[in-house]
């Protein structure tokens, strides 16, 4: 069974890719679908994390993760303070 | 250096050998950091240190290395230029020979991240409580 995209569901989408990795890409059959799929493992990495997590014994709780939801959250509305000055890179680890 | 996404919070070596004996704390944060976008670092310099502490616990071993596969997780590695700068932290500080601690709070700076620890004591005092994720606050919990 071979799997289609359906134009009218998807997006044209122009991105930069480091030379190894735009040739991987080239490379491929599908690169739509691949890219798709890679992204989409990224999307789900959480779930996924968890799993491998809850496998090998970790007890992973709701209650756990709230406690570092929060912190975690207001990274989006602000970086956390900084105590030294001169710090020139920017939050993006990328 | 890429690491293809945001840096959330950076563990030390305290919260690796906690992770490494199955302290399901740090692998909370883990998984939430991965449900919002955000990756968490594991300094090289640490990951020794919590490597040393741990030898001849084959599962805890075991553990660390999982800890460095895990898909929300980046190893932060160690180039020339950033042990300058680690050996060289901007406000005055004795590392006390204590350089997994030092590696995490230059990253904690460098990526505008947490610094998180199940020993909260053990935190370079340069860092501002507001930058400490302290893992330590809730219960100790084990498999």
């Amino acid at each position: 069974m071979a799997f289609a995209y359906d134009p009218g569901m998807t997006k044209r989408v122009t991105v930069s890719l480091p030379d190894d990795v735009a040739a991987f890409l080239y490379s491929a059959p599908n690169a739509s679908a691949l890219v798709a799929d890679a992204l989409r493992a990224h999307m789900n990495r959480a779930a996924a994390t968890e799993v491998v997590l809850r496998a090998v014994g970790f007890e992973v709780t709701d209650a756990g993760r709230e406690h570092v939801r929060g912190p975690l959250s207001a990274l989006g509305l602000a970086p956390p303070r900084l105590a030294a000055s001169g710090v020139t890179a920017s939050g993006e680890a990328g | 250096m890429s690491l293809g996404g945001r840096l959330g919070a950076v563990l030390d070596q305290a919260g690796m050998v906690s992770f490494a004996r199955g302290d399901a704390r740090v692998a909370e944060l883990i998984v939430e950091a991965a449900a919002q976008q955000l990756f968490v670092g594991v300094p090289a310099v640490a990951l020794l240190v919590a490597h040393a502490a741990v030898r001849g616990d084959d599962a805890a071993r075991a553990r660390l290395v999982l800890l460095t596969a895990l898909p929300a997780v980046r190893v932060l590695a160690l180039t020339e230029a950033e042990a300058a700068a680690v050996a060289n932290p901007p406000i005055t500080e004795s590392l006390d020979q204590d350089l997994g601690r030092a590696h995490t709070a230059w990253a904690a700076e460098t990526y505008r991240a947490y610094y998180a620890t199940t020993d909260v004591r053990s935190v370079p005092a340069r860092l501002p409580p507001g930058q400490v994720v302290d893992l330590a606050a809730t219960p100790e919990r084990h498999p």
